[in-house]
């Protein structure tokens, strides 16, 4: 399965949950918003192989 | 699938699964439930940026105070950030004339002589936060006066509330926290409008799906000079203590509360009531307000 973040692409193994995923990418689930197929979900959603994971950064500054 | 109550699917975890409607609910009830709880019926200030944050505070806070006949004016403070300030600026001035929302700009081009771009040209560019921070806090707390505000309101969430509190626990500077809290300030003084905080436990991620869902054109740009702060050093540090154990937030928010009413009682006895700078006339603890030592550091207009 595809994951977008920061600009990049990378392929993954799919068939398990989303914070498992960031965490083999080094990404926080505290910084990150999940976006799976277009949808915003948590990151103990499952992701199937096939599916695209978009990580959106948790953006701040007033 | 991760199901809110309703059987649709969780779009954030904040206390249990939530589905958009219900994350809208939660989190309008919720912010409401603390305006009652902080407010009466004086004339408010809604300090606004155009980013996530500040963006839900204003709509939240609007329809409560239309709901009762309070008077709101949204308030934005234009350093002059360039590629970033202008953005948001524009968003939250299409936000405001599409509700009917009063908004009023200051600048720090108007009310220093120069923007915060010009001014860091000149200045390391770790003390943006320190220089930018001094004088919206400043001008705010002017404008919201001269606008008849009873009270500013500030959409600091629980991130940043944990961030503040670790960042003074670790420059030993505990005093400091003493202006903060979900009503800040320690006494009440003619010319401080004393500034509150209905987002004081909402997490920053549940602000940050919130905005997602609902307002998906909101600018997502982070200000520029941010990533080189002490406050985004710190904010890594407490995103990874929340991973590693998580509701470290929210005990740090609840440690700093149950403290606060005797730091300020210390504090209050330690620098006594608010003074009026000896330049400006603005209010201080001090002989010199903070404002106007900067100025006089940085040499911009006073």
């Amino acid at each position: 399965m595809k994951v977008e973040f920061e600009g990049k692409v990378r392929e993954v193994r799919g068939g398990r949950k989303l914070i498992e995923i960031m965490k083999e990418l080094g990404v926080s689930p505290e910084e990150y918003i999940c976006v799976l197929n277009g949808e915003v979900v948590t990151e103990f959603e499952v992701a199937r192989e096939g599916d695209t994971l978009k990580l959106v950064r948790v953006w701040s500054g007033g | 699938m991760v199901e809110c109550s309703c059987g649709r699917r969780a779009a954030v975890v904040w206390d249990r699964p939530l589905c958009r409607e219900h994350l809208r609910e939660k989190l309008f009830a919720h912010v409401k439930a603390n305006l009652d709880r902080l407010l009466g019926n004086e004339r408010i200030a809604v300090a606004a940026s155009g980013g996530k944050d500040s963006t839900a505070l204003l709509e939240i806070a609007h329809e409560w105070a239309s709901g009762r006949g309070v008077e709101l004016v949204a308030l934005l403070v234009d350093e002059g950030i360039e590629g970033y300030r202008d953005r948001t600026r524009k968003f939250l001035e299409e936000f405001c004339a599409r509700r009917g929302i009063p908004l009023e700009v200051v600048s720090f081009r108007d009310e220093l002589g120069e923007a915060l771009d010009g001014i860091l040209s000149r200045e390391r560019r770790e003390r943006a936060c320190t220089i930018c921070g001094t004088f919206r806090r400043y001008l705010l707390n002017r404008r919201a006066r001269e606008l008849g505000a009873g009270k500013l309101l500030m959409a600091h969430n629980l991130d940043d509330e944990a961030q503040t509190f670790f960042m003074n626990l670790f420059s030993g500077n505990f005093l400091q926290l003493t202006t903060k809290g979900e009503l800040g300030g320690i006494v009440d003084d003619e010319k401080f409008v004393r500034r509150v905080k209905p987002l004081l436990d909402v997490p920053e991620k549940v602000l940050a799906v919130y905005a997602a869902l609902f307002h998906p054109d909101l600018p997502a740009d982070e200000c520029p000079y941010l990533r080189e702060s002490s406050r985004f050093r710190v904010r890594e540090l407490v995103n990874e203590l929340e991973l590693r154990k998580p509701g470290s937030k929210r005990s740090a928010l609840r440690a700093y509360l149950s403290i606060l009413p005797s730091l300020k009682s210390s504090a209050l006895k330690a620098k006594g009531r608010l003074k009026k700078c000896r330049e400006c006339g603005e209010p201080t603890s001090r002989g010199l307000c903070k404002a106007c030592e900067l100025r006089h550091q940085l040499k911009t207009r006073s």
